[in-house]
């Protein structure tokens, strides 16, 4: 195989595919990128840790020689960085490839190509196409929310679901839970429900332009993405996602509307003194008109702070995990955020006056 | 009737034990699911077991420890619920308040039983058959039943609070213990399990009276250096005060290996796995500490003890687990033969409980707790050697 492309071409190929390098040890094939050249002149790069694979097409490539190789992908990614801007050229020959840029030359050992996975195919069943920007928006909205732990294999997806002109997205740890909801431009006609798994979909948004549509497509096990020359294919997420519909409480005792920027400030500082996972604690009063948040710190001291706020309904006192409500209220944007409370045991609702579509539930913290 | 006649003579112990307790409380909580077969317990879709089971629904053969899939089998018209161990914990308390308005000499055993010294003469003066009559009354008033042993020993009392239940008050005077447990299979005893009952089987021995007649020689070959004190015991004769005990200043596990473990796989694993434990008894207790400590004793039998106090009360198995695996890398590595390991916490005060959305699989796991709860009553009953798990015998994975 031996083909040419310009340096910045491949460096912006090989952040794509690198992505999707395996950090296993155990399997030394998943840390090489695969490089395909065709006699049709069609250059492809691909990666894959078995869980995610990705594959991008080089557009401008002169393919002198067509075949294909496994080269070390993080060794590859460094070396063509660090070169010049100018053409690159891989020659693989035997088993050894040699990458050159004008008077600089690389020699390295290849990985045995026949033991790379083959790329996944997928009939995809449904398949939706979404602006890369809305996607993006919304992701930005509930992946905060997204479950780390991997005992629950569901919580670390998102659920996404595309409904004639609307795409929704909904995350929960199940100690909060967001939901997102956004116009697409032109509709879709098809209609799409699916738990994609959080980190692809960041991946996605995170390589993906602005400006580009995403096709998503969904087959039975499989979560395929295409855009621009790339194409990104996951596993699906098994098992049902929680009913978050009945979580929401129908009510509410105590609504509070108080400016954003204020109120994260104000928690920021106060949260100085609820180090670790001591609760922030919030106590509402509707005759003046204000919001305290306080914080105490074991043998360390404590912080207090009030701001104003319009209140309506009854006095309250909850505490909320700082760093949730943190993530709840940078997720509202706007200039003020409405928070609506049942009681200090039921979860509060972050809601954004400007944007009814934005959702964000969040568990107290019980005090004792 | 004469008075002399009926007099109690001697000490006289009680031991109360909540009927059905979980499953009571949620029926008394929740007037509808009084009346309906009720089972507190883990998801019956998934892998939970059953942590108490409502009397209603013990008809249909659920029982407690049993997998949830297999009591929703047995009774698939049951109203599961999940447990509350914090409002399980306000009624042991003011159970246990009603006994201390009677005696300051109260010991719980555990959340949902405890033994009252209640001897004429000792705190008040009153005749124990009507004082337990009282407490089971009072209890009653709670909303919740009892049944009640009364003796003049705690072991007996144990037997025969669980002998006419729910709602049964048994007493065995003063001089009819022996009569009382001879009938009894050797089961009834606590501290004998089914290895023990095994064993004595295998000799002939299966009722307590046979047990209680058992030369010194023939209950240390077949019970070892327990095997003298059970034989009392099951004759009726205990003398172990009722000991109030002290809040809590630590919880902690150990576990013994047969043989010493060095691998990183098997260190590892132990110390997650009594994380885990010291865990779900924190949540039992409602408690959460700072300090967490590890013990290792080494092939050689010296033994290190490290602690480290973190910022922030946890009760968490996770946060716990990580802790300690700090702690191990600092005293242990891979290839160093280990005898024992034991994870404690102290330093404990009430937990800010983050709580949760979605009710599935969360929440100590009750089935843990009970075992760890028995396999620590073993322990303190017979020693660390006692009960083992199954992976210091054969080197098999825990789950």
């Amino acid at each position: 195989m031996k083909f040419s492309v310009s340096r910045g071409e491949l460096v912006d190929a090989l952040g794509v595919v690198g992505r999707g390098l395996s950090s296993r040890s155990t399997l030394p094939i998943l840390s090489g990128i695969l490089m395909s050249a065709d006699s049709s002149g069609e250059v492809t790069l691909q990666a894959t840790d078995l869980e995610v694979s990705i594959k991008e097409t080089l557009s401008l490539a002169g393919v002198e020689r067509p075949g294909a190789a496994v080269l070390p992908g993080k060794l590859l990614g460094d070396i063509v960085r660090s070169l010049p801007e100018a053409a690159v050229t891989i020659d693989v020959d035997g088993e050894m490839a040699a990458i050159t840029c004008l008077q600089s030359s690389f020699a390295l050992r290849v990985l045995p190509h026949e033991d790379f996975p083959k790329f996944p195919h997928v009939e995809s069943e449904t398949m939706v196409s979404l602006p890369a920007g809305t996607a993006k928006e919304t992701i930005k909205h509930v992946s905060k929310a997204v479950s780390r732990d991997e005992t629950r294999p569901v919580l670390t997806g998102i659920l996404v679901t595309v409904e004639g002109p609307q795409i929704k997205m909904v995350a929960t740890d199940s100690y909060r839970l967001a939901v997102k909801e956004s116009e697409i431009e032109g509709g879709c006609a098809e209609k799409l429900e699916v738990v994609i798994p959080a980190k692809v979909l960041e991946e996605v948004a995170r390589v993906s332009g602005g400006n580009e549509d995403i096709s998503l497509g969904v087959a039975e096990n499989q979560i395929v993405f295409s855009f621009g020359r790339t194409v990104f294919v996951t596993r699906r997420i098994d098992g049902a996602f929680p009913n978050y519909r009945q979580l929401i409480p129908k009510e509410s005792e105590t609504k509070v509307s108080v400016a954003r920027e204020e109120l994260i400030a104000a928690v920021k500082r106060v949260s100085l003194l609820a180090q670790h996972n001591t609760p922030l604690r919030i106590t509402v009063r509707a005759e003046d008109q204000t919001v305290s948040l306080s914080a105490t710190s074991h043998e360390v001291g404590d912080a207090s702070e009030d701001l104003m706020a319009t209140v309506e309904g009854k006095d309250v006192e909850i505490a909320f995990n700082h760093v949730f409500l943190l993530d709840g209220l940078a997720a509202a944007g706007g200039e003020t955020v409405d928070i609506d409370i049942v009681s200090p045991l039921k979860p509060g609702v972050i809601t954004s006056p400007r944007d009814d579509g934005f959702l964000y539930l969040l568990m107290p913290v019980r005090l004792n | 009737m004469n008075e002399d006649a009926t007099r109690w003579i001697g000490r006289a112990v009680i031991h109360l034990d909540m009927d059905a307790f979980f499953a009571a409380v949620e029926q008394l909580d929740d007037p509808e699911l009084r009346g309906r077969p009720v089972i507190v317990g883990g998801d019956p879709k998934g892998r939970g077991v059953v942590s108490t089971a409502s009397y209603e629904a013990r008809t249909f053969g659920v029982r407690s420890a049993m997998p949830s899939a297999r009591a929703a089998a047995l009774c698939p018209d049951a109203v599961w619920v999940r447990p509350r161990f914090e409002r399980y914990k306000e009624l042991s308390d003011a159970v246990r308040r009603i006994l201390e308005a009677e005696t300051p000499h109260v010991e719980p055993a555990s959340i949902d039983e405890a033994y009252a010294d209640i001897t004429p003469g000792r705190h008040g003066g009153e005749d124990p058959v009507a004082l337990a009559g009282r407490i089971q009354g009072r209890v009653g008033a709670l909303g919740v039943t009892c049944s009640i042993g009364v003796s003049t020993s705690k072991t007996v009392s144990k037997i025969a609070s669980d002998h006419d239940k729910p709602h049964g008050l048994t007493v065995v005077r003063p001089g009819e213990e022996a009569a009382f447990l001879a009938p009894m299979p050797v089961s009834a005893l606590p501290g004998i399990g089914s290895v023990s009952a095994e064993r004595l089987a295998k000799a002939g021995v299966t009722t307590l009276g046979a047990l209680a007649a058992l030369d010194e020689h023939t209950a240390r070959t077949l019970l070892g250096s327990h095997g003298i004190g059970a034989v009392q015991r099951a004759a009726g004769i205990d003398e172990r005060p009722v000991a109030p005990r002290g809040d809590a200043k630590s919880i902690s596990n150990e576990r013994t290996f047969t043989t010493d473990v060095r691998s990183a796989e098997e260190v590892r694993g132990a110390v997650s796995a009594l994380s885990r434990k010291v865990a779900t008894r924190l949540d039992r207790a409602a408690l959460a500490g700072r300090t967490v400590t590890l013990k290792v004793r080494y092939g050689d039998f010296t033994t290190r003890t490290v602690r480290r106090t973190i910022p922030v009360a946890t009760s968490d198995a996770r946060e716990i687990g990580d802790v300690v695996l700090e702690l191990l890398g600092t005293v242990w590595s891979p290839g160093i033969g280990v005898r024992l390991l034991g994870v404690g916490m102290s330093g404990f005060e009430s937990p800010a409980h983050q709580l949760e959305l979605l009710a599935e699989d969360t929440g100590p796991d009750p089935q843990r707790a009970k075992l760890a709860r028995s396999v620590e009553a073993v322990r303190e009953r017979f020693g660390d050697g006692a009960i083992r798990s199954g992976r210091s015998f054969d080197g098999r994975r825990m789950p």
